[in-house]
């Protein structure tokens, strides 16, 4: 199989997305309420291909590092946008009610993201772990 | 499904964090974060990082929120 016929196009629109806010961010292009919804958006298009690629089916190696690559590419967009708009002094006020500290709260959700996939701890310690937590098996 | 009542209370919240309105993200937010930590008190896992909680729990989230994700398709498909 070639290494194309391998690709989702989830992902593939996932980094489509990505590639273009990152470009509109580098511009300032819209501005950042416009680009802080396009940030959230691609959000959503992530987690519709990290349920279908990860959640629903086994995830193969290559879906596992498109997911690393497009999340570590949106927690740095994300934090991007929480420098620029805490220097502004915040985002204007705006009808979905998104602030800053929904911005950063999505970031944290990101790096949670980036824990529960891609974490450094071995099976064996998560599962003894598990078991002090909350006294029964993993699944 | 989660066994216990502290662990599935974290789930939903993780749950709800993820799937909740961009404008609702800090509040849930901080449901999530008093969860985790009243787990680790009262486990005396103070030491454990909220983020090696959340890695901890990786396993069960990920059927949690499957189940979840199926259950509302299957909702949906029925009221079509």
């Amino acid at each position: 199989m070639i290494a194309a016929e391998m690709e989702s196009p989830r992902w593939q629109a996932v980094g489509l997305v990505l590639e273009q806010n990152a470009r509109d961010l580098q511009a300032r292009r819209y501005g950042l309420l416009p680009e802080t919804v396009s940030w959230f958006k691609a959000i959503d298009l992530f987690r519709q291909a990290e349920l279908e690629r990860m959640i629903e089916r086994k995830p193969a190696p290559v879906d596992k590092r498109y997911h690393k690559t497009w999340l570590a590419a949106l927690i740095a967009e994300g934090e991007r946008l929480v420098t620029e708009v805490r220097r502004s002094g915040g985002l204007q006020r705006n009808t979905a009610g998104i602030k800053l500290s929904d911005l950063e709260a999505t970031v944290e959700e990101l790096y949670d993201t980036h824990a529960e996939w891609h974490g450094s701890l071995r099976p064996e310690r998560r599962a003894a772990i598990f078991r002090q937590l909350f006294d029964g098996p993993e699944s | 499904m989660a066994r216990n009542p502290e662990l599935e209370a974290i789930l939903q919240a993780r749950y709800d964090l993820e799937t909740c309105e961009p404008g609702q993200k800090a509040e849930c937010r901080a449901r999530l974060d008093a969860l985790i930590l009243a787990a680790l008190t009262k486990a005396g896992k103070k030491d454990l990082s909220p983020r090696a909680l959340i890695e901890v729990t990786a396993v069960a989230y990920q059927e949690f929120k499957l189940a979840r994700k199926r259950g509302e398709r299957a909702r949906l498909s029925r009221t079509r």
